[in-house]
């Protein structure tokens, strides 16, 4: 019995060990990638792969940029390889890979950057950032970011959107390069407003009064903001009490988020949906294209959107296609100002890249006048190059870009910059707290101010903007 | 104590022995008439090599794979929440000192408003799935239970919901509830409850339209459950508290729900840890709003790691929501009497 049973241990034996090694294995197959590489493998493509023949006594070795693109699939990542791949073809010492990363929204963008600039993984070289939403206001501090001051002297920075410039500024330092240029524009149905004889709202009273002649609910809507709890109702907010020559701080720093300016401006939005009734409730939940479909269903007199939106308006399944004209955002009365948010994208070179000159060089190409004309027209994207809205240049674009990218501009001259705070994001999220709490109506505009500034205070205690 | 010969000991652990685990472990006190020191003095290979492993050793070596898999999934993670919540770690603030730093973090979480509304709005949200849920489980596992024409269909199509994506069930009842043109506001207009289109996700009925989805998903999970406990409840019961005359009611509250008492817990417990760990339907309809009126404890969380890149104090809510889900699965073992086992009753 002994001999039988022997053999059935040391089956046993065989069988433990065996399972141990191949556990053991599976864990080193499963663990994480080494840090080097969190993103996913890079796709190698350099577009142009007709890199000629190369070029005699090329003394410089060849670098790899890893790029990654604003796009994540589709015709427009293939038009930016193709870009790219132009100046590949005249840099024979350069390739550019684009690096994939997971598709999704802005939100899932900012993560992905997050976790490859905390890993200083140096496989990625340049990328876009939001500057919009402040993403090099919090990038730069954190010295994720390359200063870019070198290859932007002052001559090409003033040809470059001067807000999106200031925004991209830290200490002194331009960390990144404007290719991008989003704007909030007002809609208007200029076809409802020659029928009902009036003119396009200057003000927002004005806009009130034009509303509530011609708003008939639920069929026609005055207006359409949107104020759904993200950075979209922080943008419509701003632009209120930015007309009114308002802001979270002034400009030395003292907190006058609670001043009476910026509680008449939350009023204003709650009293658009409650007291005037021309805008829907529902603007708390819908998303931004949501609230854009109202619009362009025909069921809205005037509307606040970026500037995608009119492409929207004129194509597709629209029903007002050519009845839209593009206005500045109405000012506060006769003593506001015309404001618009500014969004805006913008590349940028990784503070760990070991290509810091060769990533230089591309952004600064591809923020040249031709490359950034190129871009809007196979993006759509507005470009952040002043001279790309030239009558020169508008005459180049097919007409129906010229008819947007004309009036785009004039409304694009008005922007103003979020404010350039590192916690911008934790900062919005308390207002967009407050604010719908005051729009649900369990505060008054004034208790959701003051709740707001004090929440605020310690982010903006020793901060300029 | 069973003694046994020293001749025996040579074949512990051996298959056929008839000895269970138990007896064969008084046996381990001696081998080959030394102690067990001396056994452990010999080395583990020497032993592998002659004799095999014992029946204990060999269970400890195949559950160390497993072992070390929830080591490295489970408590490492673990312990480095309980490490970071201790810190103040901002990951877009890397020159932030680190290191202890008082507990900061926790006391920030006690006087953190957003926190108690969170945890509120998490504590009415499995409130209301756990009654709901439980209740219409019930009731359609019993018609479930029950053969007619089609109940193999209808089974079928009971899974759908909880087989469906988060993120598709919340943008499907994003539009039923749509405030201009939604379906849910055509119905209570014509049944005659309110008099316009309501402002469902985006006003004072938000909640309760979130817990609408969640229970609309989560229901057939638990009428699966019931039914499976239904399932072994023997006809006889039934027949025989007919012929003892109990109505339909009393055959109900005396037969079949004592014995389907512990599918019934298990149904109650996973429905309130999913609950309370709700994310992706709340994300998508309302993010959390409008305000904080939807916004849970686990969309908190995220926020606080992901959007705000505060790691120190989301680790902290992290922490606090283990807590907490411990709390309650304690409440349930202990106070109602958690039975895993059905004894026959009544």
């Amino acid at each position: 019995m002994t001999s039988i049973s022997g053999r059935r241990f040391r089956r046993r034996a065989i069988l433990g060990g065996g399972l141990m090694a191949a556990a053991g294995a599976l864990l080193a197959a499963c663990a994480p990638a080494p840090a080097a590489s969190p993103t996913t493998a890079p796709k190698a493509d350099t577009g142009a792969a007709s890199a000629p023949a190369a070029k005699p006594a090329a003394s410089k070795e060849v670098v790899t940029l890893g790029f990654a693109s604003q796009y994540t699939g589709g015709t427009q990542l293939e038009d930016d390889k193709k870009l790219v791949g132009k100046f590949v073809a005249e840099n024979p010492n350069i390739k550019v890979q684009f690096v994939e990363r997971p598709a999704g929204g802005a939100q899932q963008n900012h993560d992905w950057q997050v976790t490859v600039y905390s890993a200083k993984d140096s496989s990625l070289d340049i990328a876009s950032v939001d500057t919009g939403a402040q993403w090099p206001a919090e990038f730069a501090p954190a010295g994720w970011l390359e200063p870019i001051d070198d290859i932007l002297p002052k001559n090409k920075q003033e040809k470059l959107m001067p807000q999106m410039i200031y925004q991209a500024t830290h200490a002194g330092k331009i960390y990144a390069l404007p290719w991008m240029n989003d704007v909030g524009v007002f809609y208007v149905r200029k076809d409802l407003l020659e029928q009902a004889g009036k003119k396009t709202p200057v003000t927002w009273q004005e806009m009130v009064e034009t509303s509530k002649a011609m708003a008939k609910p639920p069929d026609m809507w005055g207006y359409i903001p949107c104020y759904r709890k993200d950075e979209q109702l922080t943008c419509n907010l701003q632009e209120y009490w930015w007309s009114n020559n308002a802001d979270m701080t002034d400009k030395d720093g003292k907190v006058t988020i609670n001043s009476p300016e910026v509680v008449d401006a939350i009023q204003f939005a709650i009293d658009l949906v409650k007291t005037h009734k021309i805008t829907p409730e529902g603007v708390n939940n819908l998303l931004l294209d949501e609230g854009r479909q109202i619009f362009t269903e025909g069921k809205a007199v005037f509307h606040r959107n970026w500037g995608y939106a009119w492409q929207r308006a004129q194509s597709g399944e629209s029903k007002i296609v050519g009845k839209v004209e593009m206005a500045k955002i109405p000012k506060w009365g006769p003593n506001g100002t015309h404001v618009t948010n500014l969004g805006g994208w913008s590349y940028v070179v990784h503070s760990a890249s070991k290509k810091k000159d060769e990533s230089k060089k591309l952004i600064s190409w591809l923020g040249e006048l031709p490359q950034q004309m190129e871009k809007y027209l196979f993006s759509g994207n507005p470009p952040a190059h002043m001279d790309a809205y030239t009558p020169e240049s508008l005459a180049k674009y097919p007409p129906e870009i010229r008819a947007f990218a004309g009036p785009y501009f004039e409304v694009s001259k008005t922007a103003k910059s979020r404010p350039r705070h590192p916690q911008y994001r934790e900062m919005s999220e308390i207002i967009q707290n407050e604010a719908q709490a005051a729009i649900l109506g369990q505060k008054t505009a004034k208790a959701a101010c003051d709740a707001m500034a004090q929440q605020l205070a310690p982010f903006l205690k020793d901060w300029k903007p | 104590m069973r003694r046994v010969a020293p001749g025996r000991l040579s074949s512990i652990g051996a298959p056929d022995d008839g000895e269970d685990a138990f007896e064969s472990q008084s046996a381990v006190g001696r081998w080959k008439g030394t102690d067990v020191a001396t056994v452990t003095r010999a080395t583990f290979f020497t032993r592998l090599r002659t004799r095999g492993l014992s029946r204990e050793q060999l269970g400890y070596l195949l559950v160390t794979p497993a072992l070390v898999l929830v080591a490295a999934t489970i408590l490492v993670p673990m312990v480095q929440t309980i490490l970071l919540s201790m810190q103040t770690v901002r990951l877009n603030l890397p020159n932030l000192p680190r290191g202890f730093n008082n507990f900061a973090n926790f006391q920030q979480l006690l006087a953190d408003p957003v926190f108690w509304s969170g945890l509120s709005v998490s504590a009415l949200l499995v409130l209301a799935n756990v009654v709901v849920c439980i209740s219409v489980g019930m009731v359609v596992a019993l018609i479930l239970n029950e053969s007619f024409f089609g109940r193999g269909v209808v089974r079928a199509a009971m899974l759908i919901p909880w087989a469906m994506p988060g993120v598709v069930i919340a943008t499907l009842w994003r539009f039923m509830f749509n405030d201009q043109y939604g379906v849910v506001n055509d119905i209570i207009l014509r049944l005659g409850l309110v008099s316009s289109y309501q402002n469902i996700l985006g006003g004072p009925w938000a909640l309760p339209g979130v817990m609408v989805a969640m229970i609309w998903r989560s229901t057939p999970f638990t009428t699966f459950l019931i039914l499976a406990g239904l399932q072994t409840i023997p006809p006889e019961l039934y027949e025989a508290a007919k012929i003892d005359g109990a109505s339909g009611w009393k055959r109900f509250w005396h037969v079949t729900l004592p014995m389907v008492r512990s599918s019934l817990m298990i149904a109650v417990i996973f429905r309130s840890l999913d609950a309370f760990r709700e994310f992706d339907i709340l994300y998508n309809l309302t993010v959390g709003g409008p305000g904080v009126t939807t916004q849970n404890l686990a969309l908190y969380t995220y926020k606080t790691y992901f959007a705000f890149l505060n790691f120190g104090y989301g680790a902290t809510l992290a922490l606090a929501m283990m807590l907490i889900s411990a709390v309650v699965v304690f409440f349930y073992v202990r106070l109602i009497g958690l039975q895993l086992s059905s004894r026959g009753e009544g």
